[in-house]
């Protein structure tokens, strides 16, 4: 009896600091059941597709700076509307210069501008952060739009209120054709080089947040603020920095999302970015409350988020409209798992020490 | 024919004991002192009484019906009431509305406003409390939202009510206001249980005692058949009084300089310390010598005036302070020094990454072998370096956050109320690190409002009244009435009192 008892504690802790593992592999097995149903056979090729999706890429590099917001308990809202008005420029820049340095200084740097705007709004405007990136979603959304509509189709590449790489630059053969949809093949496997700027970005953040003093002082934020400040963190500085991080972040995803779509539309994409991001965040078993999370688990919250996606796409006379529908259920059973899971254990130990003592 | 009865009373937390087989009985209409240092299990014994916690064994007896598993509820409804130290009141609501609070007077599902300010009004002139119900609880002052507690619990019929500490927060005409109307509800048949440290007070105001010490039942009687220095021994314990730990030191020259330095709370503070001294801060709560300790460490900023360690300025921001090696371990663990989410050794190292953040990666090696050292020196019992710091007990978690500034190398310390809610073996090592810190040569200011505290460890005392400093004593001079006598600004009254 005692020994059960420590196993089962054992895979409780295992789980609740690793769900977003065991998360992706009960999703990844239903997948495997379903692509099995449907009369093929489950191949390395439907994960290359996960591994190479946009919502795995783009969303997921957003998500690692969404992450670290969220880890200090603040929320940003307005990275679908920083993605859109990023790539526009990026995209702008390109078509103009026809230079990848320049245009991905453009990227990172628009970005980081969006960024900085909602963390100096937040950090020096003591103003609540779902306010103020509610605003920014709104304002960087209209202002690329309104723009869009302005402004000469040779610069945006396109008459269609859209943004698009001009076909006719040099760079553009490299940027979309070798890297935007281009992958590398290793044997029979083959990944896509998007999923390495991701990856790569992936790294860099975990890094940051375990291996850095900086990143203490993120996790210290969050998870008390009063304290935080007394050991001589600067508290406005800190929450500042995560929505700059989360900018440089969108800059990333934007070249990404330049890349490998080729265009941007003001009024339709990266849409409810925002809430996949958080999504994502969220299945990578971070707390919302602030002050606990993994950054590695980013990479399997948005890996299991685009394969929720793709299980839904390829079940037969399920329609997309009904998509969001089951990417909101799983959302709500992995955080009523993670919630209520220590809540249903802590009552169970308490009903054992009830009857030991009886 | 008492009123409540608790026998036998055993409680115990994890290993530590925390109560061993204690008895209290009230009698009807009677204020009954409850005494113990800190730590001596008052408040668990209170919080068993109240259905907070479960006794592990005991009986307890009140209103001659027995509640073998007390809950909140059952002993609210039973007319036990808990007037606790930090209260319980909501600020953004009115007092009337707090009366009334989760028993609000209705008429079809709506709010009967007025009724209800008309009732709490009437309250209010049966007890002689001065209060306007229609106000906002935040406009009033700390004593009048005890009060307002104190008038809640009787509105709601409490036969016994519990108060913890009340006249921390009071000044002296606020506290004979209180005693008067304690006097008053006692002829009506209410009891109370009185805690307090006050040893006047306690004097003036009780009937009956009971002290406690380490969880333990130490002896009750009637106030009038005893002796204030009885009741300390008793409290403080045989061995606890032999145990003295200081001894003068050879101070070193000056080190910290404060002159005409005014922040939120004080103004116009002169004080030298030296180099390898130790100096209390002690005052009644809301004396402005927490708020200078926080305004000495950039926590709140400085309004006038200029301090100086080792002949330098400091001001400005919290990183500006810690540079110039100064450290504070704030009062409130809980609130202010505890990072709940990350571990002992993240919790640990903390301030001394804010001051080597040039180097920006963490080497995890190097930082767990100082904090092994820190942990042989400071005491810590602590399994793993990566377990989170809610795992220790109080006592070992201000050791861990005292080691987090011991770390930074700082050479001033400022300890805002460093034994607070810690256990009385671990307060005792907490004064013997102390020592030990100023033995070295750090200087070390402490704040606190517990003199045998400041006995133990001061140099000098610094009293404060109402943000200014009044009186400093020397270590030999040190003695719990003198102190509150400044302490409270009666010192003109009672030099007639005592000559």
């Amino acid at each position: 009896m005692k020994e059960k008892r420590g196993l089962l504690s054992k895979v409780g802790r295992l789980w609740s600091q690793y769900s977003f593992i065991f998360v992706l592999l009960i999703i990844m097995v239903g997948y495997a059941f379903v692509v099995g149903a449907n009369g093929n056979t489950f191949k390395w090729s439907h994960i290359a597709a996960i591994l190479s999706s946009q919502n795995t890429c783009i969303v997921g590099t957003i998500a690692l700076g969404m992450a670290l917001v969220i880890i200090t308990g603040q929320i940003d809202l307005s990275v679908g509307s920083s993605l859109v008005l990023t790539t526009g420029v990026t995209i702008m820049v390109f078509n103009l210069t026809n230079s990848i340095p320049l245009m991905i200084l453009a990227a990172l740097g628009t970005g980081l501008v969006c960024g900085l705007i909602n963390g100096m709004l937040v950090g020096f405007g003591k103003m609540p952060p779902f306010v103020v990136t509610l605003g920014t979603m709104l304002i960087y959304r209209s202002l690329t739009l309104s723009f869009v509509r302005q402004i000469d189709p040779a610069i945006s590449g396109s008459s269609s209120s859209q943004f698009a790489m001009k076909s006719a630059n040099s760079a553009y053969e490299f940027l979309r054709m070798k890297f935007g949809t281009g992958q590398l093949r290793i044997g029979s496997f083959s990944i896509p080089y998007i999923t390495f700027v991701f990856l790569g970005m992936a790294i860099l953040f975990i890094l940051l947040s375990t291996k850095t003093k900086y990143g203490k002082s993120v996790y210290a934020v969050g998870s008390n603020e009063k304290s935080a400040r007394l050991t001589g963190i600067n508290v406005t500085w800190v929450k500042i920095s995560v929505f700059a991080l989360t900018g440089l972040c969108v800059g990333v995803a934007s070249i990404l999302q330049a890349c490998k779509i080729g265009n941007v539309t003001p009024a339709s994409s990266g849409v409810s970015y925002e809430m996949y991001a958080i999504a994502a965040v969220v299945l990578a078993g971070v707390s919302m409350a602030g002050g606990r999370g993994r950054l590695i688990g980013v990479i399997f919250g948005a890996l299991s988020y685009t394969t929720i996606n793709f299980i839904i796409v390829s079940i037969p006379g399920l329609s997309v409209d009904i998509q969001d529908t089951f990417q909101g259920l799983v959302l709500i059973i992995v955080i009523l798992i993670q919630t209520a899971g220590p809540a249903i254990r802590e009552n169970i130990q308490r009903l054992r020490k009830r009857r030991n003592t009886a | 024919m008492p009123i409540l009865e608790m026998k036998h009373i055993s409680k115990s937390f994890g290993g530590s004991q925390a109560l061993k087989d204690v008895h209290l009985s009230v009698e009807e209409g009677e204020i009954h002192a409850l005494l113990g240092e800190n730590g001596a299990g008052k408040s668990t014994l209170m919080n068993i009484l109240t259905g907070v916690l479960p006794a592990d064994s005991g009986s307890i007896r009140f209103l001659d019906k027995d509640y073998p598993t007390p809950n909140i509820q059952q002993m609210e409804t039973a007319g036990i009431a808990f007037v606790h130290q930090e209260l319980n009141v909501i600020n953004d609501l009115t007092v009337a509305d707090n009366i009334f609070l989760r028993r609000e007077l209705t008429r079809f599902g709506l709010l009967r406003k007025k009724e209800q300010v008309a009732r709490a009004r009437k309250l209010f002139e049966d007890l002689g409390v001065n209060m306007d119900p229609s106000v906002l609880v935040s406009t009033l002052k700390t004593s009048e939202k005890q009060l307002l507690e104190i008038c809640r619990a009787l509105y709601m019929d409490a036969r016994l009510l519990i108060l913890d500490e009340p006249t921390t927060a009071l000044s002296n005409d606020e506290i004979d206001h209180l005693f008067g109307i304690l006097r008053r509800l006692k002829e009506q048949g209410k009891s109370f249980i009185f805690i307090s440290h006050k040893m006047p007070e306690i004097f003036a105001i009780s009937d009956r005692y009971t002290v406690m010490r380490n969880g333990e039942f130490i002896c009750d009687g009637r106030i009038d058949e005893t002796t204030p220095r009885e009741i300390t021994s008793a409290m403080v314990g045989a061995q606890y009084m032999d145990q003295d730990l200081y001894e003068p030191r050879e101070l070193q020259d000056e080190f910290l300089k404060l002159t005409r330095y005014s922040g939120q709370g004080f103004r116009n503070v002169d004080l030298s310390v030296r180099k390898g001294e130790i100096v209390a801060f002690t005052g009644l709560a809301g004396c402005g010598a927490s708020e200078l300790m926080q305004t000495m460490f950039g926590a709140l900023p400085a309004e006038g005036g200029s301090m100086t360690v080792n002949g330098a300025p400091v001001r400005g921001s919290i990183l500006r302070f810690m540079k110039r090696s100064v450290a504070m371990l704030p009062s409130n663990r809980k609130e202010n020094s505890v990072v709940p989410d990350l571990s002992i050794l993240e919790n640990f190292y903390l301030a001394e990454q804010r001051l080597s953040k040039r180097h920006p990666f963490i080497f995890r090696k190097a930082e767990e072998a100082r904090y092994q050292e820190q942990k042989e020196l400071l005491h810590i019992k602590a399994d793993q370096s990566s377990n989170g710091i809610l795992s220790l007990s109080g006592g070992n978690q201000q050791k861990v956050f005292l080691g987090r500034w011991l770390n930074t190398g700082a050479d001033v310390l400022l300890l805002d109320n460093p034994t607070q809610g810690v256990d009385v073996g671990a307060k005792e090592e907490i004064y013997k690190l102390i020592l030990g810190f100023a033995e070295s040569g750090k200087t070390v200011i402490i704040h606190t409002l517990e003199i045998p505290e400041i006995r133990k460890v001061a140099d000098r005392c610094v009293v404060f009244y109402e943000g200014r400093i009044v009186k400093i004593f020397e270590h030999a001079e040190v003695n719990e009435h003198d102190v509150m006598l400044w302490a409270t600004n009666a010192i003109e009254t009672s030099k007639e009192a005592t000559a």
